[in-house]
């Protein structure tokens, strides 16, 4: 929590609001990688064919 | 005037800042798949490098003839018929060809090419080549149908069926999106999604498969017809014909899908196929014993070893 509150102290601070939607989308992505990790027992899925 | 400026201009500094972030995960993501070991990225890749959609659109797609690609570590080559492997022999009309017919387990997919089902009883039969029409995200629909619209100019004595327990499954025509087609970043995040929103586990599989082998559901309708096109074509042309049962190996030591065997055994008997059940070959097996990799149910090295085995008895005695 710490450190959440201190990067938007940082944020708010020097202005640098541009960071924001990085942040949100490389956090976004770290949780995506972490659910899409390791293997499901569930019928076969692809994504093209 | 001023503060619409402002507005507008942080608007599109937000804009550029998210697509740079995109970008840059997308540059992260395809620098963690590098080590070929995610299942779905390297499923991705076989799509893209290995595969075409084909021009009948019962088939969906077709592998690229003459191309290679490494995916999973593995190095795939396709030859000029799209089949795995190398050239073809002109001398086949002379000698024992056997012809194996399925999808991503028959192709072998995570296993190299000399250790393969097709190469391995190539070298137990000596007097034989085997062939192998595996392809990826086939059904038995699409690879009965492969056989009878582009392979039947291979001419094989023999063709063996690997039958997997999703070859009765509807098949969708697939092709994805642009953006699924391009894309690591969005091929995790659809995925991810699918992990997320759809239920998984083994009572899951276990529901599936007993819809799909409902006597009357579309997916087995086909299936059934397209064994029974087959035994008319292999009738009417002296070709010897077998349905190899290759079970699921995610829980081979409490085994739920004996029953799906039964069915098949009715369903090969129906149509003169000789009945070769693997299960007895995998028998209380481990599954990290035999899956290609950490996430990919495939038969390893080891399982298409011990396929082989089970096979080997019923082509030599024939």
């Amino acid at each position: 929590m710490y450190v959440i509150k201190d990067l938007w102290d940082f944020l708010k601070h020097r202005k640098k609001w541009w960071l924001l939607p990085m942040i949100i989308v490389l956090l976004f992505f770290g949780v995506v990688i972490v659910m899409s990790s390791g293997s499901a027992i569930a019928p076969f899925i692809y994504t093209i064919f | 005037m001023d503060k619409f400026k402002n507005i507008a201009g942080l608007v599109c500094i937000a804009v550029i800042s998210f697509v740079l972030s995109l970008l840059f995960a997308e540059l992260l993501i395809r620098l963690k798949n590098n080590s070929m070991t995610n299942y779905d990225i390297e499923m991705w890749k076989y799509a893209k490098e290995l595969k075409i959609k084909s021009d009948n659109p019962l088939l969906g797609h077709e592998h690229i003839p003459s191309k290679t690609a490494v995916l999973q570590s593995v190095p795939i080559r396709i030859n000029e018929q799209g089949l795995r492997g190398g050239p073809v022999s002109d001398n086949g009309e002379s000698k024992r060809r056997i012809l194996f017919l399925g999808g991503s387990i028959a192709l072998g997919w995570g296993v190299s090419e000399d250790k393969v089902l097709t190469s391995k009883l190539e070298k137990m039969m000596g007097n034989a080549e085997v062939l192998n029409a595996g392809i990826g995200n086939y059904n038995a629909a699409r690879y009965v149908e492969r056989f009878l619209t582009k392979l039947t100019g291979l001419n094989p004595t023999d063709i063996v069926v690997l039958y997997f327990l999703r070859d009765a499954e509807r098949l969708e025509a697939g092709g994805g999106n642009w953006l699924l087609r391009n894309s690591q970043l969005a091929v995790t995040l659809w995925t991810a999604v699918n992990r997320v929103f759809k239920a998984t586990g083994e009572d899951v599989l276990e529901k599936h498969y007993v819809s799909v082998y409902d006597k009357n559901s579309v997916g087995f309708k086909e299936m059934d017809d397209a064994l029974k096109r087959l035994s008319t074509y292999a009738s009417k042309h002296k070709i010897r014909i077998y349905l190899a049962m290759t079970p699921d190996v995610h829980n081979l030591k409490n085994y739920k899908f004996s029953y799906v065997h039964e069915i098949m055994r009715e369903t090969a008997n129906k149509y003169g196929y000789t009945y070769i059940d693997l299960f007895p070959a995998f028998k209380g097996l481990a599954p990290e014993e035999v899956w290609a990799m950490p996430g990919d149910p495939h038969p390893n090295a080891l399982g298409h070893e011990k396929m082989a085995g089970a096979i080997y008895p019923v082509l030599s005695s024939r």
